[in-house]
């Protein structure tokens, strides 16, 4: 089963990503990981020049998370060219290298080498780490100087950029917007989050550093709010990250709107789990029957643009959903489909359009092969054979739970 | 090369009640574990705790024949991890990743071997004593704790023709006061010309003053150092251990991988 994804101009094996700093440099994990069987490999954040890094201890564990101020420890981008690169591609890795810099400058000149380099696939700007005092989150936390940013680099690269947003920040998603508008091919979120963990006994901070950086599991849901918000600002894809831990999580983040996905501190508990998150995305396709990814997800409101993972479907109250079971050469089907897509461009919120060959699938084929099409709004029969354009605007309207929801916070 | 087990618990000793040795069915890791390395264990599946924990193996379990079956951990009950591990029931599983890091380096005679315990430090003499005894290495241990009842395994080791020197904090067993006043007397009496390698392991305190009194009379001194880790497999950068650098600085390095036994003359226990 195909589970390849597109990023711009790469296309990926799968939408799996060794999250940066949770990897050291691949090669680490290059005897007991099949590097090349990874979407791709995220490096340590690297500068121009080595780091020693904070003093230890730098990691504490909190509730169903994990605190980390590493404080950006690297060798430099050269050595890593020099040293690590030849292996990752021999060892077939898709190499992704995370860049961070104090001045605008010093960005500019390490995506430049890069690019002189073989073997490096994409760059990730790391605008984002909240544990070192100069650089990275002074632009992260500014529009302009994300904007700023993302122009300088991508007038000195060829290589697709993805700035990594952090998510200290009130509004993520513009930050996303000002990445777009600069250039950026993608983006990553989210970085961690700025937080505090204090030995009561000793009255100290646990880590050397006061201030560290929250991942795991604890900030999961946060993230794929997150994910969410840009994915419904942005065209761009979306490298979504943040607490997970297994398939699941790693498909909701996708359904949330990401087009791939990067896995941090559980690979930490579990080296070995990239085959068990592929398998459990494949387990996850089989079941909803959307094996082979035909059918195309639109959103009216954001022209046409064709989300890329497009067998995943957000299917809750924040997005329509309508389905179309149909079959090649069906006369019926085609009419349904052009009143759906004329009704859908009028439609007041974000809306998908789904069609389903039923051809393809026995099962499909027993259920409605005498009633085609069949159209369904979020999972609910809602016409067969014909449907007219008033009729499904009201259908629309008058759905349960017709208003969509805000998007904003709840009671 | 590393592998990842669901060990099931063969056993669970309690020492006293803080201390136990918990022996698990992984003879894949047991098998290719040397002394000073060491394994990742998660207590119990979730996220509470959510990271595994390092833990050095502590004694190779073998069969009549010699195949190695299992191996033990010894803990101390501290944390939440250690608790699990404390309470553990014969066959539960537990996840173990490992054999992990860069053992000792072993020596062979007329070389003694002094191994320097504190504590749980304890934990990787038992295979490295196993070792140099099966190499005719003479061979003594300093071993310090707080009181006679935290001071394990004796027979143990004597059984290996060990010797044992023992000091405990309150004096209600061997020399009061920490271990590191008889090696430094010891060192201080040995000729110059009789080779020894001295093995450490324990709190920070007591490694740096070992590594500090290895250094005075110019003895080598590897200790195997305790760090908070995330992974074990060099991915996170946690675990590091300031070292002395070519260049007059420092370099922190990775416990796990370069680790977690280092030369003693090597770390600036200052920094
Ligand atoms: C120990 C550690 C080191 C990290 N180092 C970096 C880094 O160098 N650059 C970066 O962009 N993100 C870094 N991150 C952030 C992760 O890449 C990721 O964004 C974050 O941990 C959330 O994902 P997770 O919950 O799956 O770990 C680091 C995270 C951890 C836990």
């Amino acid at each position: 089963m195909d589970l390849s994804v597109r990023i711009g101009s790469l296309t990926l094996k799968n939408p799996l990503i060794a999250a940066s700093g949770c990897f050291g440099y691949g090669v680490e994990y290059a005897d007991i990981v099949d590097l090349s069987t990874l979407g791709a490999v995220v490096s340590k954040g690297l500068f121009l020049e080595a780091r020693e890094g904070h003093a230890a201890p730098r990691i504490v564990e909190t509730p169903a998370g994990l605190l980390n101020a590493i404080g950006l420890q690297g060798i430099g981008v050269r050595r890593f060219v020099d040293e690590k690169l030849p292996e990752l591609r021999a060892r077939g890795a898709v190499v992704i290298v995370n860049v961070c810099g104090t001045t605008l400058d010093e960005y500019v000149e390490v995506s430049r080498i890069l690019s002189g380099a073989e073997g490096v696939a994409a760059i990730e700007l790391n605008i984002s780490c909240p544990n070192i005092k100069e650089g990275g989150i002074q632009f992260g936390c500014s529009l302009n100087g994300t904007f700023d940013l993302v122009c300088a680099v991508r007038k000195v690269t060829a290589l697709p950029v993805f700035p990594k947003l952090t998510p200290n920040v009130t509004d993520v998603a513009s930050f996303a917007r000002a990445a777009e508008d600069a250039g950026a091919d993608a983006v990553s979120l989210v970085n961690t989050f700025l937080a505090m963990a204090i030995d009561v006994e000793t009255r100290r901070p646990k880590i050397s550093n006061v201030f560290g950086g929250l991942s795991g599991p604890a900030i999961r849901p946060i993230a794929v709010r997150m994910v969410h918000e840009c994915r419904q600002t942005v065209k761009i894809p979306i490298l979504g990250m943040g607490g997970i831990a297994d398939a699941r999580d790693a498909l909701e983040f996708m359904i949330a709107g990401a087009d791939a996905v990067q896995v941090g501190t559980a690979s930490f508990v579990d080296p070995f789990i990239w085959s068990k998150l592929t398998d459990g995305i494949r387990d996850y396709m089989r079941r909803h029957k959307k094996s082979e990814p035909k059918s195309e997800v639109r959103s009216p409101q954001t022209s046409d643009f064709p989300l890329q993972t497009s067998y995943f479907r957000f299917a809750c109250e924040l997005m329509i959903v309508l389905t179309i079971y149909s079959r090649p050469g069906c006369h019926l089907c085609d009419e349904m489909k052009a009143i759906v897509e004329r009704v859908a461009r009028s439609a007041p919120g974000p809306l998908a359009i789904e069609e389903i060959d039923i051809s393809t699938d026995r099962d499909l084929e027993v259920r409605y092969g005498a009633e085609i099409p069949v159209l369904f709004v979020d999972g609910r029969k809602a016409a067969k054979y014909r449907v007219g354009e008033e009729e499904l605007t009201r259908i629309l309207r008058d759905r349960p739970n017709g208003s969509r929801g805000s998007g904003r916070l709840g009671g | 090369m590393p592998i990842d087990v669901a060990a099931s618990v063969i056993a669970n000793r309690s020492l006293s009640s803080d201390y136990n040795v918990l022996a698990l069915a992984a003879p894949a890791i047991a098998a290719e574990a040397a002394p000073g390395q060491f394994v990742m264990v998660k207590a119990r599946t979730g996220f509470d705790p959510l990271l595994r924990r390092p833990f050095s193996v502590f004694e190779i379990l073998r069969d009549t024949r010699g195949t190695a079956t299992g191996l033990t951990l010894l803990s101390k009950r501290i944390g939440m991890s250690t608790s699990l591990l404390y309470d553990a029931r014969e066959g539960q599983r537990i996840d173990c990743l490992g054999p992990l890091g860069r053992p000792f380096t072993l020596v062979n005679p007329p070389a003694e071997a002094w191994m320097v315990a504190g504590g749980v430090g304890l934990a990787p003499f038992a295979s490295l004593a196993q070792a140099l005894h099966a190499r005719g290495v003479k061979s003594t241990l300093f071993y310090g704790a707080r009181r006679a009842a935290e001071l394990f395994y004796l027979d143990f080791f004597a059984t290996l023709d060990i010797e044992l020197v023992l000091t405990t904090e309150d004096g209600s067993k061997g020399e009061r006061g920490r271990i590191v006043a008889p090696l430094d007397r010891r060192l201080a009496s040995r000729p110059a010309s009789s080779p020894v390698m001295l093995y450490a392991c324990g709190p920070d305190g007591m490694l740096a003053a070992a590594a500090r009194t290895a250094m005075k009379y110019g003895r080598p001194c590897q200790v195997s150092v305790e760090r908070i880790m995330g992974c074990g497999l060099g991915g996170c950068y946690s675990c590091v251990v300031p070292m002395r650098h070519e260049d007059g600085g420092f370099h922190h390095v990775r416990s796990c991988i370069a680790g977690p036994v280092l030369a003693g003359d090597q770390i600036l226990w200052d920094r």
